[in-house]
Order: C-alpha cells, then structure tokens, then sequence
C-alpha cells in the first residue's frame, strides 16, 4: 500500500493537504520570519511561498490556470525535486496548490506549471 | 580508566556519611532542628569534638547544610508551588521526596525533575497535600501549578535547539513521519489563572503563602517557548493543544486522524468545516515558533 492510500484511509483529502500545506509553510519565503529575498530559478533550494488546499482538480483546470499565466504544464512523476522552474504546483494526493520560487520544490502526484521569464 | 578500590574502611565512613546527612530534620518545635542522636552511632565516635562543640554538633553543620541546599534549590524550581502550599509545608513535601529520591545526578537542579509526579503520587494515595487550614487551596490547582513550574523549569534548562522547518523535500513522507518536540517548549494547561500568578509571586518575592484566586470558567492552553533567556507564553486554541499533543505521541497522519475522529465525535459540523483551515494554520504556526527539532521518517 503507498503512502497515499494509507494517508486516505486515516482522514480526509482536504486535511492531509492543510497539514502539509501548514507544515511546509515555514520553509517557504511567504511565511518565514527570516526577510528572505526570492531566489532566482538557478537556486537549487526548494521555497514553497505559499500552499493551500484548493479541492479537486483536473487537469484541464489546471491547465487553463497555468495558460493565464503564460506557464507550461509539467506532470511530475515522482515526489520532490523535479519541478524545472519556478511556477506553481497541485498535489492531487493533498489537493493543495502551491506557488513555489525555484526548480525542484513540487511534492508529489500531480502536475507542476513551469513559468519562465 | 579503572581506579583502584577503595579501601573498606573508607567506604564503610561514606556509606554512614551519607546515612547522617540524609536524616530528616526535626519538624516538632516548630522549627527545623538536626537531631545528632539519630546519626549512626560509630560515627559519632568516628568524629571528633572541638572544644567547643560535640562530634554530633559538628555533624550536624553537614546535616543542616545538606535540608537546606536542597530546599532552596527545589523552591526556586517550584517557586509557585512553594508560595502556594508555604515554605514549611512546602519543605516538607521536599523531605518526603528527597528521602524517597535522594540526589543522584551530577546536576542539583537535576533534584526537581521528579518532584511534580511525586506530589500527584501522593495525592493519588490518599496524602493530604494541603493543610486544613487552607480551604482556598485545592489540591488539584496544587498538583497543576507543580506542573506548570516544571514546565518553565525544563524549558529555561533546555539546550539551545535548532527548530525543523521541514522542505519541499520531506512533503512526500511527512505525512507518515513523527514530529519530535522541542524540549525548549512546553504545552500548558491551567483551569486556576496560575501562570500568572506565577508571575506575580516572581516579580515581589516574600516568604508568605500565596491565595489562589477562583476557579477559570473554562481552562486555558499555553504553549510556553523561550527566545534566548526569555520565556514567553502564547495562548493555543483547545483543538490546537490536541493536535499538538497527539503529534509527539503518534504520525502526523495518525494524529489527523485521531482529531479528526474527535471534532466529529463532539458533534459540532461548523469545527469539521473550518478544520482543514486551522490544521494549516495551527502547522504552520507550530513550525514557526519552534515547536519541533526534527522528523523520525518511517524506513
């Protein structure tokens, strides 16, 4: 059984994904206490800025968000790290959506809206 | 390293020593006074008398000094439990306490850490902790104030800790991983207004016994943090205090689950709604102040 099939069997979607959201806030520049300037896209440091749990999402949603933002739609394959710049991210396990300043900082299943300047 | 045995004798001497420095002082007159008659016998013949005083009273200098250091050192660990109870009532909880738990750490601050728990102990047989004469006293706002001087006791003692702020990196596990707590926090609880009275016996010091003041409608949550030398206190919703409970004792999934189950138990579908909301913010705030120094991950 994965990681995500057993996080399903204990509580809702919506919370996993507030929990996460909350615990990966600290770690992002948005909510930190340190005055941290955005890094730019070669910044190997992951930096969520902000997460929250938006409900289910379809590809196409997402896809029609990333569109507004001239970004391009990236499927990610495995958790953490493979996001190729900074943009923004669904976790479909959690249903949380996050922006994120840099390569390399998705979570997990989902798809990642790569936006390049 | 190995040293070499001591010689018998010499054991033998400490072994009565430490016999003659752990006897209770006498409580009767109304004062604390040794008793030398009540030293091993062969060590009052072991000890020699100066002119002006007898082997047993120059043991009793050690005697005294040994109550006293202690006493001291467990008052100002428990300060508002000994301005509650009264340094003599106080004290004589400590004598029980330290005949049952004598020192062993190298550490004298070491001495109060089991003081809280034993006051419960002896409550939960039946001890009467509190005199007659202090109805305003209930043994259970006693039994929590130790708590709570424990708490800022081990906090102001915690080493310095690094807090967890977890990375994108941990999200895919974090779920299954168990936040380890701070030992530079503590989860508070008073149903008594005593941490501030806490406060207040701190700020003007005296040797009178303190009244606690009524009863709170509904008890207050605390998380009690330091910043450098100085500890401060910031309040925690019920729910709030749950969760961060169940997350030192189980996964963080685990703990959702569990408070989850408890909000639906208790019926009330507006805290299920706003849930998802306050575990953020509850997380994030956790991971904020400090609460966490790391994350044991599942292999």
């Amino acid at each position: 059984m994965d990681n995500a099939v057993e996080a399903r069997a204990c509580c809702s979607q919506r919370l996993l994904g507030a929990a996460l959201a909350g615990l990966l806030c600290l770690a992002t520049a948005g909510c930190s206490s340190k005055d941290e300037p955005a890094k730019s896209n070669s910044d190997s440091t992951p930096k969520i800025t902000s997460s929250k749990v938006v409900g289910a999402m379809t590809v196409d949603d997402f896809t029609a968000l990333c569109d507004e933002r001239g970004g391009t739609v990236e499927v990610m394959p495995h958790c953490g790290g493979f996001a190729t710049a900074k943009g923004f991210s669904y976790d479909s396990t959690t249903e949380s959506l996050s922006e994120h300043t840099c390569a390399g900082a998705n979570t997990c299943a989902g798809w990642n809206c790569a936006i390049v300047d | 390293m190995s040293w070499p045995a001591s010689p018998a004798w010499l054991e033998e001497l400490q072994a009565r020593f430490g016999d003659m420095l752990r006897t209770p002082l006498e409580r009767s007159s109304g004062s604390l006074r040794a008793k030398p008659d009540a030293y091993p016998s062969a060590l009052l013949e072991e000890a020699l008398p100066t002119p002006n005083l007898t082997s047993g009273e120059r043991l009793a200098i050690y005697n005294r000094q040994y109550w006293f250091r202690l006493f001291t050192v467990l008052q100002r660990a428990y300060p508002l439990t000994a301005r509650l109870l009264g340094y003599w009532r106080f004290n004589e909880h400590a004598t029980h306490f330290l005949l049952a738990r004598p020192p062993r750490h190298w550490s004298l601050d070491e001495i109060g850490a089991g003081f809280a728990d034993f006051l419960a102990e002896a409550a939960g047989n039946g001890n009467a902790l509190v005199d007659d004469t202090r109805p305003d006293l209930e043994p259970d706002a006693l039994l929590e104030a130790a708590r709570i001087d424990l708490g800022y006791h081990q906090v102001f003692r915690a080493p310095p800790v690094a807090r967890y702020e977890p990375s994108a990196a941990d999200a895919g596990r974090l779920l299954q991983a168990r936040l380890r707590m701070s030992p530079a926090v503590a989860l508070l609880t008073e149903h008594w207004p005593l941490c501030e009275l806490r406060r207040r016996a701190l700020e003007a010091p005296g040797e009178g016994a303190l009244r606690l003041e009524p009863r709170l409608a509904r008890p207050r949550h605390w998380l009690l943090g330091r910043e450098g030398l100085k500890l401060g206190l910031v309040p925690l919703e019920p729910r709030e205090l749950q969760l961060l409970m169940l997350l030192s004792r189980g996964t963080v999934e685990a703990a959702l689950g569990e408070l989850e189950e408890a909000c639906r138990s208790a019926g009330t579908s507006q805290e299920l709604v706003e849930l998802p909301a306050n575990i953020q913010k509850w997380l994030a705030s956790s991971v904020q102040r400090g609460v966490w120094r790391g994350a044991d991950f599942a292999p």
